[in-house]
């Protein structure tokens, strides 16, 4: 039997490292900067993650290491796109092909397999939550980056509606010579948000090793990178948007999991998996108008005294 | 003199792109222990050591070209094609379904169908892609990737439920026909598969496209500018939709090339990473066709001495994809190399003085 409350339960631990995900991603695409790479930064999260836990014996370090070296990987990307105003499509291509290349190297090498890392300790359940009564049960099952990626939406949410510092991202994603003319540092501000967005998809990547699980798996992130820039398109790239898009997809990657465990007519794990994104492929095809990203997102801006 | 100089201004920033990927790889490989130069010694040595490997390199080399030249001809309307693995296992899908059905035609006539068919049914796995870029502008990367992940699915559901073979042990499509089967040329101990001279073929055939006819220069010129070509009655969106047509064609043609000549037999869960291999060989190759067959090789190189690398040095071959990542952050930041390269001259110049 599918099992409905199972599925709504199952689709909020979905939608974490998709929420990371998108809301890096839009952050980085409202600066200006693409962050296609987004999906090798989550899957060099997870393992930084398990390197963490697995060598300090605390999940909480690993979280932290998850968030440092998704942040690198993207100070690598800002690198290339803002600097030296390089093609951004291809230097993310190149991000997310060196990390599964990294990361499954590093597990043979830690491990000596291939597959998957040992078991480390890892973030399951939040307990302070037990003792509050009725729901305190529900709430503590979940892991505590659960509610950071909750805390971050809304973070987020707040501040493209309601700080300078939202504006100011969106006047240089939109227009970078009106920003600069207007006292802000472009290039600061788009490494900021690159780099953001770097250590939230580190944080996606750390909740599927030590959220989810308790080990890395090789090529873990699944195409979650992509799903969650799907999102940021979906949803308009406006903040409650891209949540929202975000629940839609991990409703059915709850669902597909959810089918993989009642064994639906026998069918194969790998058909089940792909449903999330022959979804995701109908609803870009089938939306409404042409999705329109910030107007100079992926364009290099060259300051003057270059 | 004039063309020399830009001949290694053309190479300089590909070959250093290359060395560097091998110093981050030399890094690597110290870091488990191992010594890189004997790493690098049995890579080179297992894809040249003996007229067997380099045969085994060469042909490794026919379905690389092949998605090289997807790669690079979608990259001209400046759409970056990262689906071509999903498009070259849907190709071989297409070519297995010809290869086995289509029965009674002579050997080159079956051949010809059988690569015709992978052609298709590659590009019809970019079609997609294509209307979602035109239509709703969504950039190609994500759209093709999620291809992929159907493809997968799709091709393993078929063949688990409708054309599994009765009598193997591996989930696994009929051998294909021997009239689709690409023969092997042999002289004393080489042994090259004829889908090379294909390959060969398919390479001069999309250089004399893009350089010598009216629609390769539309193609060009949408990529190099989409506003003004439109403005100069260049029809972008039907450009860049046969760019990437053809695209997922050619990476349909290296999934068929490869189950006619060394697989036979589409087994399930093929998928042999030549799709993503293609984007460093093209980017390597600055989308010139004829020089694509020199970077495939490269990567033929890489994949084929791996092998020995991890058997006789015990260094991972994973190490070749972390590599790949290298090459093409590399290229993507042509300036560091530029940089890099005043920085060499400077320090000449004063050495000089």
């Amino acid at each position: 039997m599918i099992s409905i409350r199972a599925i709504i339960l199952m689709s909020i631990s979905t939608a974490v490292p998709l929420l990371f995900a998108s809301l890096g991603g839009l952050i980085s695409e409202k600066s200006g900067v693409t962050n296609i790479g987004i999906e090798g930064m989550i899957i060099f999260g997870a393992f930084c993650g398990m390197v963490g836990s697995y060598y300090t014996g605390s999940a909480v370090v690993g979280v932290i290491l998850a968030m440092i070296g998704g942040g690198l990987l993207a100070l690598i990307h800002a690198f290339i796109a803002i600097t030296c105003g390089g093609a951004q499509a291809v230097s993310a291509t190149g991000i997310t092909l060196f990390s599964a290349g990294f990361t499954s190297y590093g597990l043979r090498l830690m491990f000596d397999r291939a597959g998957n890392s040992d078991t480390v300790a890892n973030l399951p359940t939040t307990e302070i939550f037990r003792n509050i009564p009725v729901i305190g049960n529900y709430l503590a099952n979940y892991s505590p980056l659960v509610y950071l990626s909750f805390i971050v939406a809304f973070g987020v949410w707040y501040l493209f509606k309601y700080t300078p510092l939202g504006t100011r991202i969106h006047t240089v994603g939109e227009n970078p010579k009106v920003a600069e003319t207007l006292g802000i540092d472009v290039w600061r501000l788009r490494y900021i948000c690159v780099v953001v967005s770097g250590v939230l998809a580190g944080l996606g990547g750390a909740y599927l090793s030590l959220g989810q699980m308790n080990l890395f798996q090789e090529n873990m992130s699944a195409g979650r990178g992509y799903l969650a820039l799907a999102a940021v398109i979906l949803g308009r790239w406006k903040p409650g948007g891209v949540i929202i898009s975000c629940f839609f997809f991990s409703v059915f990657d709850a669902l597909q999991l959810q089918l993989q465990v009642v064994d639906f007519y026998g069918l194969s794990p790998t058909i089940l998996a792909a449903i999330p994104y022959v979804v995701c492929l109908l609803v870009l095809a089938f939306s409404f108008g042409k999705s329109k990203g910030p107007a100079s997102n992926g364009k290099p801006y060259m300051k003057k005294n270059n | 003199m004039d063309k020399v100089k830009k001949l290694i201004n053309d190479i300089k920033t590909p070959l250093l792109s290359i060395f560097f990927s091998f110093l981050v790889g030399a890094t690597l490989i110290i870091f488990s222990g191992k010594n890189p130069i004997e790493a690098y010694a049995a890579l080179f040595r297992g894809a040249f050591g003996s007229p067997a490997a380099l045969s085994q390199t060469l042909n490794k080399s026919i379905s690389l070209i092949f998605t090289g030249l997807a790669v690079s001809i979608a990259y001209q309307c400046k759409s970056l094609n990262i689906g071509g693995e999903g498009q070259l296992v849907f190709g071989a899908f297409g070519a297995s379904l010809a290869g086995i059905f289509i029965k009674g035609l002579p050997a080159v006539i079956h051949i010809i169908v059988v690569l015709a068919v992978g052609f298709a049914f590659g590009a019809i796995w970019a079609l997609i892609p294509a209307i979602l870029k035109i239509k709703k502008d969504v950039n190609t990367v994500i759209s093709t990737i999620m291809m992929n992940y159907v493809s997968f699915s799709v091709v393993s559901f078929m063949i688990n439920t409708f054309f599994k073979a009765s009598k193997s042990d591996f989930v696994t499509m009929e051998q294909v026909l021997d009239t689709a089967r690409l023969p092997y040329i042999q002289f004393s101990t080489f042994r090259i598969n004829s889908g090379l001279v294909l390959a060969i073929i398919a390479a001069i055939v999309l250089y004399i496209f893009l350089n010598k006819t009216v629609s390769g220069y539309e193609i060009n010129a949408v990529g190099l500018n989409p506003v003004s070509s439109n403005i100069s009655g260049i029809n972008y969106k039907k450009n860049v939709l046969i760019s990437l047509l053809i695209s997922g064609g050619l990476a349909g043609l290296a999934g068929a090339t490869d189950l006619m000549g060394s697989m036979g037999k589409l087994y399930d869960g093929y998928n042999p990473g030549y799709g993503f291999d293609g984007i460093p060989i093209a980017l390597l190759a600055k989308g010139n066709p004829i020089v694509i067959i020199f970077t495939s090789l490269l990567f033929s190189v890489l994949r084929v001495g791996s092998i020995t690398m991890q058997t006789s040095v015990g260094v991972s071959r994973t190490i070749v994809d972390a590599m790949q990542g290298v090459i093409i952050l590399f290229i993507a930041a042509e300036y560091i190399i530029v940089l890099v390269v005043e920085a060499i001259k400077k320090k000449k110049a004063g050495d000089k003085l």
